[in-house]
């Protein structure tokens, strides 16, 4: 398996900077979960690493060979954005069949099992059909072509429940019958929350945390107790945010809990992703340390 | 590297918009002046004799590589979305290029001696130089006006015209690369204002010419390089033009345009519809 990995990629448009030295290493077969509040930079990086912008700074590298104008490592990513690169006039059945003959192969079984579970019509010009039928032909592709590295920008934009039921269902159907690494840019972070085995948060340009859901969730604290209790146990904690019910005091902490002994009075529960990235991203408050 | 794939989708496409585009230069040039004639009801009167020239194709076919090659984001938006670099995108379109330039002039060539030349010509002679039913010179192209007797040999001068003729054509479609190239690192509005900028520097530069205000020294000197780069540098006549001059001068500025059209290539980003 490849393996792909980014190195302090910077981007900046003209004094405005949108990526600020995004190092990572994406994983073979693995689920990511790329999250990042509106403009982090998660597009930008997406259209990055398959060549579609070119970085100010920094590299993208397969096997330690850059791939900008790399054919073959970019013939092992597919990225599905809401950005529309096929020509509207474009039929969708045209779309598989070209994509088949770029990419060498394509699962032309799977995509007609999926057009007919979605209702997609395949004879539809891609300029005709509806925001959430775009972004379900572009799905259908991303599962079928050949690719080791299948990203994902938004991928239910426009999808109604059930089809977003459906679409998860079916990644981790194929995901199961030929593993590969997924990276899903998405808002909805309840709905792949149980599905992403990695996390790769994006703040304001920059990597704020890279790791397994589970580490990541392990380390992620709600203290709930009164007030005074609960600023006593979570004095020099990583306080990433607070909530105040009356005489009750909610703190989000992320990190190691010291050895400090808990009262009686006070709880520790455990935090859901999308708290957790809330509060991570919140732009209130100070800068928290990961 | 995924030369062949891409290579093959760009000359599909090429194929498919040449073929279009010819039969949109055949109606609107024969269809519809005959339509014309049909709803006036001077169709009796109508001749497609006359309604043929010798750049009835070739000039048609010039302005269709010259723009079809110098739009790219299509292609490019496509061709990046499914995993191919700017640099295999540049070599298939280059390559696709080189081909659609060869096509076009069989197909002038086959129009001007399997059409155009028996219509018109009727195999008159005067001089030695083919004349048409009025005694009009005939050419069977402007560039044979120029090389047609270069050698004396007919035949060799038939096939060192044609020559000719595809390094031209080889040169506006390289032009076109390059311009396209540099064009689509513009938003579409920024497209559109450089056009209109070019258009009004070139109003400028007509109106100039006309009035004789441009420095006669400079224009003298474009002209007599013009004149060398066609190969007609100390010729005295007429159709005896050295075409290897004009097939060198030809090969050196297409590979020029080729390199940068390459340079600003390798700069394209992909731009959503």
């Amino acid at each position: 398996m490849n393996e792909l990995k980014l190195t302090e990629v910077k981007k900046h448009y003209g004094n405005k900077s949108v990526l600020d030295g995004v190092t990572v290493q994406l994983q073979p077969n693995t689920i990511y979960g790329l999250l990042g509040r509106n403009g982090a930079g998660k597009s930008t990086l997406l259209n990055i690493v398959t060549n579609r912008i070119p970085a100010t700074a920094g590299s993208v590298t397969m096997n330690d060979r850059d791939v900008t104008n790399n054919d073959e490592a970019l013939q092992q990513m597919y990225l599905m954005s809401e950005a529309n690169l096929y020509n509207p006039r474009l039929r969708v059945n045209e779309i598989f069949k070209e994509t088949a003959r770029m990419y060498g192969g394509f699962n032309f079984g799977l995509a007609s099992r999926l057009a007919h579970e979605f209702g997609l019509n395949v004879n539809a010009r891609n300029g005709k059909l509806s925001t959430g039928y775009r972004s379900i032909y572009k799905l259908i592709v991303a599962l079928c072509v050949p690719a080791d590295y299948i990203f994902l920008d938004e991928p239910t934009l426009g999808l109604d429940a059930n089809h977003r039921d459906l679409f998860y269902r079916t990644l981790m159907d194929t995901y199961a019958e030929r593993p590969r690494t997924f990276v899903i840019a998405t808002h909805l972070i309840e709905e792949i929350a149980h599905i992403i085995e990695r996390l790769v948060i994006i703040k304001t340009g920059s990597v704020l945390v890279d790791s397994s859901v589970e580490e990541t969730l392990a380390q992620s604290h709600v203290i709930l107790g009164p007030q005074a209790e609960v600023a006593a146990y979570t004095a020099g904690l990583n306080v990433i945010g607070e909530e105040s019910l009356g005489q009750l005091k909610v703190r989000y902490v992320y990190g190691a809990l010291d050895d400090k002994i808990l009262p009686d009075t006070v709880r520790i529960d455990g935090m859901d992703l999308q708290k957790l990235f809330i509060e991570l991203t919140n732009e209130e408050g100070d800068e928290h340390v990961i | 590297m995924s030369f062949k794939p891409t290579f093959a989708y760009l000359f599909r496409k090429s194929l498919k918009t040449f073929g279009l585009a010819l039969l949109w230069v055949i109606f609107v040039l024969i269809g519809l002046p005959a339509l014309i004639a049909l709803i006036s009801g001077t169709l009796g009167s109508f001749s497609l004799e006359d309604e043929l020239s010798a750049q009835f194709i070739s000039v048609p076919l010039g302005c269709i590589l010259f723009i079809y090659f110098a739009m790219n984001q299509e292609s490019f938006n496509f061709l990046i979305q499914n995993g191919v670099g700017r640099r295999t995108y540049w070599l298939a379109k280059s390559a696709v290029a080189g081909i659609m330039v060869i096509l076009s002039e069989v197909i002038s060539f086959v129009y001007l001696y399997g059409v155009y030349m028996p219509l018109k010509v009727h195999q008159q002679f005067f001089n030695g130089v083919r004349v048409d039913v009025n005694g009009n010179d005939v050419a069977s192209s402007l560039l044979a006006m120029l090389y047609g007797k270069f050698t004396g040999n007919a035949v060799l001068d038939l096939i060192l015209t044609s020559l000719v003729v595809i390094v031209g054509f080889a040169m506006l479609t390289a032009l076109g690369m390059m311009i396209g190239s540099i064009m689509s690192l513009f938003s579409k509005r920024n497209q559109w204002l450089i056009l209109a900028a070019i258009g009004i520097i070139a109003i400028f530069l007509i109106i100039m010419l006309g009035s004789g205000n441009l420095p006669a020294m400079h224009l003298a000197g474009f002209m007599k390089f013009v004149e060398f780069a066609l190969g007609g540098a100390g010729v005295k006549s007429m159709y005896h033009f050295n075409p290897f001059i004009a097939m060198l001068s030809g090969i050196i500025f297409t590979a020029v345009l080729l390199y940068i059209s390459k340079f600003f290539t390798l700069k394209l980003t992909a731009k959503a519809y």
